[in-house]
Parts: C-alpha cells; sequence; structure tokens
C-alpha cells in the first residue's frame, strides 16, 4: 500500500473510531431540537402550555446537543493539532516507516478539516436552534415591561447554547492541551495556547448575538466582539504555525 | 566486519542531564549484541537515536554508510512500547498497521507468529496482559526486513515458554546481513543468544565478544558486574 492511501486509511479508521461512532446520539439530540412548531401561540391555551413544556424539553436537548457539539470540538482540537503535527503515538509507528512528515501532514490536515467542517456544521444548527428559541420567548417577553431586563433575556436565551459549548471547552480543554505538551515539547506554547482559546470562545457566544440579534447590540458591543474573535483567531493561528514548525523540526 | 552502526562523538542531554558525553560506539554487523548498563544510564535513549526517534545534540550517527535520519528509518526496526498503540487497535489492526505502512513487512511470518506467540487475532490490544502485549511488540519488530533490529527490554515479562519462543524468533531473524541490538537487564535469560555486549557505564564504554568471555572463565553477567563495579 501507497504511504499515502495508508495514511488516509489509518486516518479514516481514527476518525471513525473518535468521532463518527458518537454522531448518532447527536442526530438524535438535533431531532429533539427540531419537534416543536413556531407560531403557537401558548399563552392562553392548554395546547399552548403543553407546547410550552415541549418546548422547554427541547431546550434541555438543545442543551445536551450543544454539549455533545463541545465534546465533539474536544475530541476536534485536539485532533487537529495531533493531525497537524505526528502525534507522539504515532510517532514511532508512522515516523518509522521513513515517509516524509509533510507527506503525511497533509493527509491529517485534510480529516482534521473535515472534522473542523462537521463541527462548524453542528455549532451553526445549534446556533439557529437558539434562534428560534429567542424568537419564541420575545412573545412570551411582551409581557415585561423593563426594556433592559428585556435586553438582557434576550442576550442570554440566544447566547446560552454557545456558552453551553464554551465553558466545556475552556475548563476541559486547558487539561487536554497539556496533556499533548508531548507533542509541542514546550508545554508554555500548550498553556498559551490554552489561554487565547479562551477569549476565542467567550467572543463566539457573543458573536451569535451580534449575528441573530442586530438591533438589540449597540456599535461598541459589536466592534468589541469582533475585534476579540479576530485578535484572539490571529494569534491562535499564528501560534500554530510556530508549533507546526517547531514539530517539523522532527524532534518528537 | 562491516559496521551496522556508528556512533561517533555524541552528546545528548534532556535540559540540564547530560545523558551522552561524546559517546562514540560501533555495532558490527551481522551480530546480535546486548547492550547493558545500570537504569537511566541511556540504553533507550541510544536506542531511541539509533532509530531515529530522537536526535542527539551533536555527534553523528550512522546506519551503514548512511547518516541517521528519515531514508535509514526505512532501514532500522524498532521495538515500540505498547502504549504507543492506539487504544480501539486489536491484534489484527496492529498487524495491518505495519503491513500497510512498512513495506518490508512481513505479513505471513506475523500471522505465523501470532499463532506462536498464543496472540488472538480478534484481541483488543489494552485487554491484552503486559506479557502479550510484549509480545505483540516483538512480533510486529521481528517481522520487519530491515538491517537492524532494537529491541528494548523484550523478555522483561514474558514466562520462560514464550521468552523461550520470543528468543526463537529473534535467532530466525540472524544472517550475515541483519543485526539485532538488544537491551535488557536479564542476562541469564538472553547471554546465550548474544554475540557480543556493549555496555555503558559512567565512565565509559565497554565491549566484549561473548565467546572471549566465555573462553576466560566468566559468564555474560559476572563479566557485567565485574565491569561495572559489582560483586561477584
Amino acid at each position: 500500500m501507497s504511504p499515502l492511501k495508508a495514511t488516509m486509511k489509518w486516518e479514516a479508521i481514527k476518525w471513525w473510531y473518535f468521532i463518527g461512532k458518537r454522531l448518532w446520539i447527536v442526530v438524535l439530540c438535533w431531532a429533539l431540537m427540531f419537534l416543536p412548531v413556531p407560531g403557537v401561540h401558548w399563552e392562553t391555551t392548554t395546547a399552548g402550555m403543553a407546547v410550552r413544556w415541549l418546548m422547554l424539553l427541547i431546550v434541555l436537548g438543545a442543551g445536551l446537543a450543544a454539549l455533545l457539539c463541545a465534546i465533539l470540538l474536544m475530541f476536534g482540537f485536539p485532533l487537529f493539532f495531533v493531525s497537524f503535527s505526528p502525534s507522539l503515538k504515532s510517532a514511532i509507528m508512522e515516523r518509522g516507516s521513513g515517509y516524509s512528515v509533510g507527506y503525511q501532514v497533509g493527509v491529517r490536515m485534510l480529516y482534521a478539516l473535515a472534522t473542523y467542517a462537521l463541527s462548524a456544521g453542528m455549532v451553526v444548527v445549534t446556533l439557529f436552534a437558539s434562534r428560534m428559541y429567542a424568537r419564541a420567548d420575545i412573545e412570551w417577553m411582551a409581557g415585561i415591561s423593563n426594556e433592559h431586563i428585556q435586553y438582557f433575556f434576550l442576550l442570554h436565551i440566544n447566547m446560552l447554547p454557545m456558552f453551553v459549548i464554551a465553558l466545556p471547552l475552556i475548563f476541559f480543554m486547558i487539561p487536554s492541551q497539556i496533556n499533548i505538551k508531548s507533542i509541542y515539547q514546550n508545554k508554555w506554547y500548550a498553556i498559551l495556547q490554552s489561554l487565547i482559546i479562551i477569549p476565542l470562545f467567550i467572543s463566539v457566544p457573543g458573536m451569535s448575538t451580534v449575528l441573530f440579534l442586530p438591533n438589540l447590540t449597540e456599535g461598541w458591543h459589536i466592534a468589541a466582539v469582533w475585534g476579540v474573535f479576530l485578535l484572539s483567531m490571529s494569534l491562535y493561528i499564528l501560534l500554530s504555525i510556530r508549533i507546526i514548525n517547531r514539530c517539523s523540526e522532527v524532534n518528537v | 566486519m562491516t559496521d551496522a552502526v556508528v556512533i561517533r562523538s555524541v552528546n545528548k542531554t534532556f535540559k540540564r542531564k547530560v545523558v551522552f558525553h561524546d559517546l562514540s560506539v560501533t555495532f558490527p554487523a551481522g551480530r546480535v549484541i546486548g547492550l547493558l548498563g545500570e537504569n537511566a544510564i541511556g540504553k533507550t535513549t541510544l536506542l531511541k537515536m539509533i532509530a531515529d526517534i530522537i536526535k542527539p545534540n551533536c555527534g553523528d550517527i550512522f546506519i551503514g554508510s548512511e547518516r541517521a535520519g528519515l531514508a535509514t528509518r526505512a532501514r532500522v526496526s524498532f521495538m515500540i512500547n505498547p502504549e504507543n498503540f492506539y487504544k480501539f487497535m486489536r491484534v489484527k489492526d496492529a498487524v495491518a498497521y505495519y503491513r500497510d505502512f512498512y513495506p518490508d513487512f512481513d505479513y505471513a511470518r506475523a500471522m505465523q507468529l501470532c499463532e506462536d506467540f498464543d496472540l488472538g487475532q480478534k484481541w483488543k490490544i489494552t485487554w491484552l496482559s503486559k506479557g502479550q502485549q510484549e509480545r505483540l511488540c516483538i512480533l510486529l519488530c521481528l517481522c520487519r526486513r530491515v538491517e537492524v533490529y532494537l529491541l528494548d527490554e523484550p523478555v522483561a515479562g514474558l514466562d520462560p515458554r514464550f521468552k523461550h519462543e520470543s528468543i526463537k524468533a529473534m535467532l530466525a531473524n540472524t544472517d550475515d546481513n541483519k543485526t539485532i541490538i538488544i537491551s535488557t537487564h536479564l542476562l541469564r535469560d538472553l547471554d546465550s543468544v548474544f554475540d557480543e555486549v556493549t555496555i555503558l557505564t559512567r565512565d565509559g564504554v565497554y565491549q566484549a565478544a561473548c565467546d572471549d568471555i566465555r573462553a576466560g572463565g566468566e559468564s555474560v553477567e559476572q563479566f557485567y558486574l565485574r565491569v561495572t563495579g559489582g560483586n561477584t
């Protein structure tokens, strides 16, 4: 088998075992999330109340789905780096084969991108779902007279699923990143990268608000959210490039 | 006799710890060589440097006439640790992995050795005992057709039957062109296998042919203890 085919085959197998096998749970949660029919007037009728309870259940489903997205992303992110750099685990076996590092990195990148596309797709779907709930709750909150409380609720209802994604990422990714410090050969890269992830993921929920509720946000809010996002993303990419270069220096 | 591995003026440090300072040693081709030395003297580090898994800070390592690097990895088979396998792998997956990545891998022999070593194809590697995992690692290392085999403590966790099977498999790999370097502390189990021993000490490197040692009325273990200053 050629090096390319061998790498593709085993990356696909790894991908399936680490991510693919967990997909059915996510699909199930999405199915639960999309059950409600928006537009039902629930405030005054029994049926409406039933729908409202159903919606609540579905919000829980959305939270669960978001959590699963987070878990997938947690798998996805370390995989991204492991994919970009020869992991310690596979270094002895695969690199021992005498194939060039660059050759394998290319193929791994494809799988890393596939993982990302999948994760991103799920995040987008979760965002749309969260928007749906926010719209539904606008009707519910119409009775609240205080404009600031309305704003507060709307903002957080919309951001909630993304926070559900962000928080586990922040808490769980840091140790997972440090665990793979052996790949980086330097724990400070791993720690620094983890620190950069925090504003990145905090800014993402903010972005969802900006994108989906533009009329409720002020100019400074949009600028701050986009600023933090772009800055942390840039740093993240720059640091990743540095790490990739470092890993390419063969010492594993 | 040609040299299979030449190490010239190698320095290796891990942060502040100096493992090797100006190490020079050669391993002749076509021999089974025991690499001996006390714990943390650098036996595994030396094997990994020969396999080009880690790099020396300075100095040269040659496999035959070629400097150790990407190209020489295809000529050296290094016995990996069981934890290097992916957790999802079964015995057959590990064998398939080697078959796919190493064009020199002898699949038919691997299948035969799986039977000889009592390893079920469908057994998950993480569920195997330490001894079974070691057998799998030995099997994979020896089933490549290369010039240099590097085995790090290959029989440490094996019972007498599988020690015998492993030694038989190792000896089947020997010929005029193939060199086997075995790092071990179990001298009594393996001294009949060795043609030569290389002993790493704090004071330097000692090399001797096992026939010469035995001709002097010593066992390999007694020779080792004398060189390293232990009691005989």
